[in-house]
């Protein structure tokens, strides 16, 4: 077999291009107010319209939803109030997707409107969103580690910034959407298209008030996630609703506007940073204020409030730090988890602080990174524990690419670093039970079929599963088939996201596939009359280690003697961080089995008279640990390249006059091929012991340091402080973006 | 999409009755159906014109370049009567994909765009009307619309003194572009169909005319700003600055010589003080100086 093999037969379509016997068509209503309360709504209009079947408000979900149980705020459709434009209202099921609109569109809801809560700048002060929060706080975290104000006394020199971080979206191609169907036996299969069926699985049973046992998630071919489809979302409990109430399966796609209005983007923030440098240049300490604009609801918020300040300090060693991080509701649609989930915004803040005292301590920006980088094994101040560190090797590597060029007018480099975790060592929702689970069968064919429960979301996981499989089992790839993101036939696995799926699914599918080489090699040791440690597999074959040449037996024949042996030969392996929480509150959040390093540098031309920004050129040297997939790491590292080149320059999705913009790809500035810089990506491997052969991560980690090396690299050029992303032109060009004019020699101008 | 009737025309005669009953003429629909999906174009009929064997063609004449209103963009550039200022400026519209199915008399005739216009129902709903949707006031802060016209090839081929030749029911005329976006020829752009566009030979000396612009993203974009700069070939002092994109529609300048300073600081003042698009009139008018500097530079004699 040369090429891949086949995609599991479900998994092939996308979930818009599903069709089944007598499927109806759905679609919601939404508000079309930021703030108001809701005093009535009427579906008789909708009900009436031609061709529409059913109709749902919100009295038919008496339950909360929201990922985190301490903070379950969203209803699934508004009840009482509306908190943001675009909230679903009311869903409709009718038999053509138009007949749907049309009955959406007259749904009849009657408003009072209240102030509605626009920036997050004016936190405490404003209408509360939620009865529980009186001060629109989500949650206000605050953590010290290490003696802050004494190594702030101490200081040779101490910088400070305030930071303005602005909310982006994920952009994934393929909008979100469902194919919900209550069965004639009792049970919801549910086609959907997300980052982790498992958890739809049961928060769909958990708002529909069924079992879990009753509901199947399948995730058929998903167009990327970045983050977006990680948790339950209206459209796939409603689309269930309706299915159990006509028996029909129900399809409900989102268009691009909804996608918009569904968000869970990034969050923005505003952080005021303070930074102490040492004698010998070192950090001494780190002190943020971080305020998130969290939106309407929770979501993942509690997370992104500790992420954003248990990250502050790596990829450097400091001497102390604390921060407060509060995330505020406001009237937009919620934010949640975007790749580099909680870590970007503080990353730009703390390595455009740290260019800047560089600059001011005439520090080459580069060689002082090296010197404050975390190494192999050691622990941070709140209890990270570092694992492998690649971080002086991928500085080392931009350092090596970068030395030979030189700038022209107009023309400087900028750099930065990063870490990020592999997967967290806790899940959301407390419990001991493995993260990840894999079944691994051997078919006499000389196939083996891989069962997992993660999600395939365009991001190859899967192939990096197989390869790591065929690896154990001396096999070819192709010799590997997976099936995935089905609830009823595989195991639980968290799902796809905080670049968790190489080092736990992988751990979960390396012990699987041991099991089954083993029982392998026990068969056909039988059967040669020699011992299994003395065996070995190679691609097809069954052989003695010292002599491969001489006695051995085909793959299928090992297969069968075993089938014969034990039966089916099976084998199953589950994985669940050996980490420990740090000892303070909120110490889970933050630990992971193994931290990923980045490091990258930026080279941009400026144009002084219209404050334009070219970035021709992106360097990421991204420590993955072992690389089990070159070609798809380096996929990762130039996604990471584009997608920060995006948020630096061109991307933004927030408010304006209360209603989220933009709300579609043409104004949403996701750069096009045109765009691209020369990208050079070079793979550090500093293998884990906790990574399956080593692997850690390279999803989300290398699109940290990206923005704030452009950002460095514009500094740098322009001779500017950068304290706002995305970058505006005219911020640029503004004489009022020159009152903080930078000092010193650019070093690696 | 709320459209009342679509038909194919079968001659341009047809098309012509059609269009003078209140028909809209649809060529390639990059401009026209987005509108329709959100809901502007509500009761409006369309007749689709494209596959009209007349209102197609890249020639040249004695006198110059006719091009007709249903050639494509890509077409054009493709075509080896296109001369390289043209072709290069025809380039940079919208996305390879675009330019396929877009011609170039809908890109002279594309509405005039605004971020409180083009946008769907649920979003104009809660921002509310403005005066071009039946509101009463204008959302950008104008005391009238200024919504833009956000053309790249308007705003070079009125640099360029181009011509259409457009019709009306049974009238037919050549105007100049510049003066087709004027406030009498309302009628006309709103009731007629472009038949072709001519571009006289002075245009076609390579290096005479020069196109800066301001964009977001190198492709797919609508363009903030375009300013083009043209010298006739026979009569090198005569240079004009035209603004675009950034403006209701294309605006030509004819600098005085020997200074032209002021007439390119004037640019600026074309630029309406209401914001219909991502960057500031502040911006835009700063920008429209820069560049109309540059342009300058590069077609002066
Ligand atoms: C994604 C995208 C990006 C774009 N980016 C750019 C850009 O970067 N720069 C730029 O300059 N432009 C840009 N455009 C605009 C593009 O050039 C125009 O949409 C296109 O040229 C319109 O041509 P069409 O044939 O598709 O027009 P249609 O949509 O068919 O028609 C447009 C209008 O012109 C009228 N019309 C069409 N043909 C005639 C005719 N022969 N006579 C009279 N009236 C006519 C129609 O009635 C309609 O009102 C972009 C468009 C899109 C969709
Ligand atoms: S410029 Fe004003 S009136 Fe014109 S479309 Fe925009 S908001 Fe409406």
């Amino acid at each position: 077999m040369s090429s891949p093999p086949p995609p599991w037969p479900w998994t092939d379509p996308y979930v818009a291009d599903l069709s089944l016997p007598g499927m109806v068509f759905a679609a919601m209503a939404r508000s079309t107010h930021a703030h108001a309360a809701l005093r009535s709504i009427d579906l008789a209009p909708a009900l009436a319209t031609p061709g529409v079947l059913a109709a749902v408000d919100g009295r038919a979900f008496p339950l909360m939803g929201g990922v985190i149980h301490s903070s379950r705020d969203e209803p699934v459709l508004a009840v009482d109030r509306v908190r943001y434009v675009g909230e679903p209202l009311a869903a409709v099921a009718a038999v053509s997707p138009e007949a749907a609109k049309a009955g959406a569109a007259s749904v009849a809801a009657a408003f009072d409107p209240l102030p509605p809560v626009l920036t997050m700048r004016s936190v405490g002060l404003d209408v509360p969103l939620h009865e529980e929060h009186p001060d629109n706080v989500l949650r206000d975290v605050a953590l010290e580690f290490g003696p802050v104000d004494e190594s702030f006394a101490s200081a040779r020199a101490v910088f400070a910034g305030t930071y303005h971080y602005g909310a982006s979206t994920h952009a994934a191609l393929e909008p979100h959407g469902v194919v919900a169907w209550w069965r004639p036996e009792g049970r919801l299969w549910v086609w959907t298209s997300t980052q982790c069926p498992h958890l739809v699985q049961h928060g769909v049973a958990r708002l529909m008030g069924l079992e879990p046992s009753a509901v199947r998630v399948i995730t058929p071919r998903v167009g990327g996630g970045f983050g977006g489809k990680s948790e339950v979302f209206s459209h796939e409990v409603v689309a269930a609703r309706l299915s159990m109430l006509l028996g029909r399966p129900v399809r409900l796609i989102l268009s691009r506007e909804e996608v918009f209005y569904t968000h869970r983007g990034r969050h923005e923030a505003l952080i005021d940073l303070r930074l102490a440098v040492g004698a010998h240049d070192e950090i001494l300490g780190l002190d943020a204020d971080i305020i998130l604009n969290g939106g309407a609801y929770a979501g993942m918020g509690l997370v992104t409030t500790y992420y954003a300040g248990q990250f502050l300090g790596i990829p450097y060693r400091v001497g102390a730090f604390r921060f407060r991080s509060r995330r505020v509701f406001t009237n937009a649609p919620p934010a949640g988890p975007k790749r580099g989930h909680g870590s970007v915004q503080i990353r730009f803040a703390v390595e455009r602080l740290l260019d800047r005292a560089a600059l001011s301590l005439g520090l080459n920006p580069l060689a002082w990174r090296m010197s404050l980088a975390l190494k192999s094994d050691e622990t941070t101040l709140n209890g990270l524990k570092i694992g492998s560190s690649g971080f002086t090797r991928c500085l080392e590597e931009i350092a090596r690419m970068t030395a030979p060029l030189q700038c022209g007018e107009g023309e400087a480099i900028g750099v930065a670093g990063s870490a990020y975790i592999s997967g967290a060592a806790f899940p959301i929702i407390p419990n001991r039970l493995p993260h990840s689970q894999a079944i691994l069968r051997a078919d006499r064919s000389g196939l083996f079929v891989l069962t997992v429960g993660v999600a395939e979301i365009g991001q190859g996981a899967l192939e990096t599963l197989r390869t790591l499989v065929a690896q154990t089992l001396g096999q070819p790839t192709d010799r590997v088939l997976a099936v995935a993101g089905d609830t009823d036939a595989c195991p639980v696995d968290l799902g796809s996201y905080s670049s968790r799926v190489t080092l736990m699914a992988g751990n979960a599918v390396i012990a699987a596939a041991a099991a089954v080489r083993r029982q392998l090699l026990e068969a056909a040791g039988d059967r040669l009359a020699v011992a299994p440690e003395s065996l070995d597999l190679v691609p097809n074959r069954v052989v003695v280690r010292e002599d491969p040449g001489g006695k051995g037996m085909s793959l299928t024949r090992a297969i069968a003697r075993a089938e014969e042996r034990i039966g089916t030969v099976i084998g199953s392996g589950s994985y669940a961080p050996a980490v420990e929480p740090g000892p303070y509150p909120g110490g889970a959040l933050g630990p992971s089995p193994a931290f990923s390093f980045t490091a990258a540098a930026a080279k941009v031309r400026f144009d002084p008279d219209l404050g334009a920004v070219e970035v021709t050129d992106i360097w990421i040297a991204h420590d993955c640990g072992r690389a089990v997939n070159l070609a798809r790491v380096n996929a990762q590292l130039h996604g990471c390249a584009l997608m920060g080149l995006g948020e630096a320059l061109m991307e933004q999705a927030g408010l304006h006059r209360g209603i989220m913009d933009p709300v579609g790809m043409l104004d949403y500035g996701v750069p096009t091929a045109r765009d691209l810089p020369r990208i050079h990506a070079v793979v550090v491997s500093a293998a884990d012991p906790a990574g399956p052969l080593g692997a850690k991560e390279a999803g989300e980690g290398p699109l940290l340091p990206v923005v704030p090396a452009i950002a460095n690299a514009v500094a740098r050029a322009a001779g500017l402080d950068i304290c706002a992303i995305p970058l505006s032109s005219e911020d640029l060009v503004r004489p009022s973006a020159r009152e903080t004019p930078l000092s010193g020699e650019a070093a690696l101008r | 999409m709320s459209i009342c009737d679509v038909r194919t025309a079968r001659s341009l005669e047809e098309a012509l009755v059609l269009t003078a009953e209140g028909w809209l003429p649809l060529a390639g629909g990059t401009d026209l159906v987005p509108r329709m999906k959100h809901g502007l174009l509500t009761g409006a009929r369309v007749v689709i014109v494209r596959g009209l064997k007349e209102l197609h063609g890249v020639h040249t004449t004695d006198t110059g370049l006719v091009v007709g209103a249903c050639t494509t963009i890509a077409d054009l550039c493709r075509s080896s009567a296109c001369p390289p200022w043209l072709g290069g400026a025809c380039a940079q519209i919208a996305g390879p994909r675009v330019r396929e199915l877009a011609t170039v008399g809908g890109a002279l005739l594309q509405e005039r765009r605004c971020r409180y216009y083009n946008r769907p129902v649920l979003w104009r709903t809660a921002s509310g009307a403005c005066l071009r949707t039946g509101g009463d006031r204008c959302l950008a802060g104008g005391d009238r619309c200024c919504a833009t016209q956000r053309s790249l090839l308007s705003t070079v081929l009125v640099a360029v003194s181009a011509s259409v030749v457009i019709s009306r029911g049974a009238e037919e005329r050549s105007v100049l572009l510049e003066d087709l976006y004027g406030p009498e020829a309302g009628a006309w752009r709103a009731g007629g169909i472009i038949r072709s566009v001519s571009i006289s030979r002075m245009a076609e000396a390579e290096g005479k005319v020069a196109v800066e612009w301001i964009r977001r993203r190198a492709s797919i974009d609508y363009h903030d700003l375009v300013v083009a700069g043209a010298s006739r070939a026979g009569s090198p002092h005569e240079v004009s600055v035209t603004v675009g994109a950034a403006v209701p529609y294309p605006r030509r300048i004819v600098l005085p010589s020997p200074a032209p300073g002021g007439a390119i600081r004037s640019a600026a003042t074309l630029i309406p003080s209401a914001q219909s698009g991502r960057l500031s009139p502040a911006y835009l008018r700063h920008a429209a100086v820069v560049l109309a500097g540059r342009v300058i530079a590069r077609v002066a004699p």
